[in-house]
C-alpha cells in the first residue's frame, strides 16, 4: 500500500487572505495568502510521499484561529498528524519557503532518526529534526542555496521572536560546545547552524550534538518501535543499519572528539560562505 | 641564605594552607526527585544534609551521567581548625543541576548513600519552545494549605495563566506557575507579583516535603517545609 497524505485545510475557505478574529491579543492577519499556504501544503503532500515508510499516513492540519505561534507533530499507530497554529501561519516573517521548512522540521521528528528525544520513543530531538529539515526534506522543494538560507533565517527569526532570544545571523555561529547532547531546544543561532549543516551534509554542530552519544541504544528502540508493519520494519531496519555505518564513519572521522574543550573556534562560520 | 630561608618559609606556609583545606564527602540526609520533567527541561534535584559543625562549609557538587545512571557527589570543606568549632550540626540544601536528559528512566546515586529513580518524559514535538513559567523567588505560608508564590513580572506583556501542582507521591510537590503572553509588545517593567496557591503539603508522606517551583529562567525555586510541629 502506498503511503498517502491527507491535508486538512481548515483555513477560511475563499481565496483571499483570511483574517483571524480580533479576540485574542496575539491574533493577527494571516499575511501569507491562503492560496499560497494551500499550494505549499499540497506541494509538501506530493513531495514527502516518497519519504514516508509504506503504510504511514500523514495528516497536515492548519488551525488559523489559534493564537499559538508553533507547530507540532504527533504519532498514533500508523498516522502522523502535523498541525500548524495561527500565530505561526500569520507571523509577518512567514512565507512559502519558511512554511515548507517548518513542515520539514516537523516531519524530521518522525523521519530524522537518532538522537531521539526518548530512549524508547519515536521522535527525533529538535536539533536532529532541524538537521533533517535542512537536508533530506527541504532539498525537495528548494534547490537554490540562497533561497534556502533566506528561509532558514526567517524561520529561526520567528523562533527567536517566540523565545525572546537575540535574532540569528548568517554571519555568526553558535560557539557553544556541549559535553552532552542537548535533547531539548538549542538556541536559535544553533538551530540556524544546524539547518545549514544538514543542507550542506556537514557534521551536526557541536552547539547541541555530542558525537559520543550511543546511538545504538536509540536505534535498537527504533527497530522495536511498534506501529509500523513488519515489512516497514524491514525497510526501517535496513536504513538504520545504513545509518549505524554512517555514524560509525562519522565518529571515526569526527575531529570534534579531540577538540572538546580545546578552546578552538567552531568551524560553522565558514559554512555560511556562499558562492556569489 | 636569605633566599633559602624565605623559600622554606613559603613552603611551610603553603603546606600549612593545604593541611587546613580538608575536602570530604558530605553527610547527606535526603534526596528529593521532583516529577514532571521532560526531555526539554533542565533537570534539578535537591539534596539535603548536615555539616558536622560550623567549621565545615558547602563545597563542590559534581554530576556524572553515564547511560541511565546519574552519580552525584556532594563534598564539604573543613575550614581553619584553630577557630572555635561549637558542636552543632548545620543543615544544608543543595539544588543539583543535572541538566538536560534524554527521555527515559534513570537511577540517581548521591555519595554512594542515597538512591532514587528519575523519570524523564518525552517532550512534545513542537517547533519552538513556547512554555513560560513565572519568575518566582520566594514562598510564603499563610496557614493551612494556603501559600503565596512571590516573584517578579518583567513586562506587562505576560500574566499568570494557571498554577499546576504535581506530587511525586512521596516527598515533593512540583509547582508550575504557567504564564501566558498577552501581547507581542514587551516593554521592560519590573513589578513584584504574588500568586496564591493551595498546596496539599500536609498530605505528603514526609514531614519535611520539598516544594519545587519551576521558574522563568528554566531552573527552579526550592523550599523544604518543616511540618513536624504542625501535625
Ligand atoms: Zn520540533
Amino acid at each position: 500500500m502506498n503511503a498517502f497524505v491527507l491535508i486538512f485545510l481548515l483555513v477560511t475557505t475563499g481565496s483571499q487572505a483570511a483574517c483571524l478574529p480580533d479576540s485574542g491579543p496575539t491574533s493577527k492577519k494571516i499575511l501569507m495568502d491562503v492560496r499560497d499556504i494551500e499550494n505549499a501544503a499540497l506541494d509538501f503532500e506530493a513531495s514527502v510521499r516518497s519519504l514516508l515508510p509504506s503504510g504511514i499516513n500523514l495528516i497536515v492540519r492548519l488551525e488559523p484561529n489559534s493564537p499559538r505561534t508553533n507547530a507540532e507533530i504527533s504519532k498514533s499507530g500508523n498516522e502522523l498528524s502535523l498541525v500548524v497554529w495561527g500565530g505561526m501561519l500569520g507571523h509577518p516573517e512567514m512565507d512559502r519557503g519558511t512554511f515548507l521548512l517548518l513542515l520539514c522540521h516537523e516531519l524530521g521528528h518522525a523521519l530524522g532518526g537518532p538522537p531521539l528525544k526518548s530512549r524508547n520513543g519515536w521522535s527525533s530531538t529538535e536539533g536532529q529534526a532541524d538537521y533533517y529539515s535542512g537536508g533530506s526534506c527541504f532539498h525537495l522543494f528548494e534547490p537554490n542555496e540562497e533561497l534556502f538560507l533566506y528561509s532558514a533565517l526567517k524561520l529561526t527569526s520567528i523562533y527567536a521572536h517566540v523565545t525572546r532570544e537575540v535574532a540569528p545571523d548568517l554571519q555568526r555561529c553558535d560557539e557553544v560546545q556541549v559535553l552532552r547532547t542537548n535533547y531539548g531546544y538549542p538556541g536559535v543561532q544553533c538551530r540556524l547552524d544546524t539547518m545549514i549543516a544538514g543542507r550542506r551534509n556537514l557534521p551536526r554542530p557541536r552547539c547541541w550534538y555530542f558525537p559520543q552519544t550511543d546511538h545504538r541504544i536509540n536505534m535498537q528502540s527504533e527497530i522495536k518501535e511498534e506501529g509500523f508493519t513488519t515489512s516497514d520494519f524491514e525497510v526501517q531496519k535496513f536504513s538504520i543499519q545504513d545509518r549505524i555505518k554512517k555514524l560509525d564513519e562519522e565518529l571515526r572521522q569526527s575531529p570534534h572528539q579531540e577538540s572538546i574543550n580545546d578552546g578552538q573556534k567552531s568551524e560553522c562560520a565558514a559554512h555560511y560562505e556562499t558562492n556569489h | 641564605m636569605k633566599q633559602i630561608l624565605f623559600a622554606s618559609l613559603m613552603m611551610m606556609s603553603i603546606s600549612s594552607v593545604y593541611a587546613q583545606l580538608d575536602v570530604t564527602a558530605a553527610q547527606v540526609k535526603h534526596l528529593y526527585v521532583p516529577t514532571g520533567f521532560d526531555s526539554n527541561d533542565s533537570i534539578e534535584v535537591v539534596v539535603t544534609g548536615n555539616l558536622p559543625n560550623p567549621c565545615y562549609s558547602r563545597n563542590t557538587v559534581s554530576v556524572d551521567v553515564k547511560d541511565d545512571l546519574i552519580n552525584i557527589h556532594v563534598s564539604v570543606l573543613k575550614r581553619e581548625e584553630k577557630l572555635n568549632c561549637p558542636a552543632m550540626q548545620v543543615p544544608f540544601k543543595e539544588v543539583v543541576s543535572v541538566g538536560n536528559l534524554q527521555g527515559g528512566e534513570y537511577n540517581i546515586n548521591v555519595n554512594g548513600v542515597l538512591n532514587d529513580t528519575l523519570k524523564v518524559a518525552e517532550a512534545e514535538s513542537g517547533a519552538v519552545d513556547d512554555h513560560l513559567y513565572a519568575a518566582i523567588d520566594n514562598l510564603e505560608h499563610k496557614g493551612g494549605d494556603n501559600y503565596v508564590l512571590h516573584g517578579w513580572r518583567y513586562s506587562t506583556c505576560i500574566d499568570i495563566d494557571k498554577v499546576e501542582v504535581i506530587s511525586n507521591g512521596k516527598d515533593t510537590l512540583s509547582v508550575l506557575p504557567i504564564m501566558k503572553l498577552l501581547s507581542d509588545f514587551c516593554p521592560m517593567k519590573l513589578t513584584p507579583v504574588a500568586y496564591p496557591v493551595k498546596l496539599g503539603a500536609r498530605l505528603m508522606k514526609m514531614s519535611q516535603p520539598l516544594i519545587h517551583v519551576r521558574t522563568m529562567d528554566g531552573k527552579s525555586f526550592n523550599s523544604v517545609l518543616d511540618l513536624r510541629e504542625r501535625r
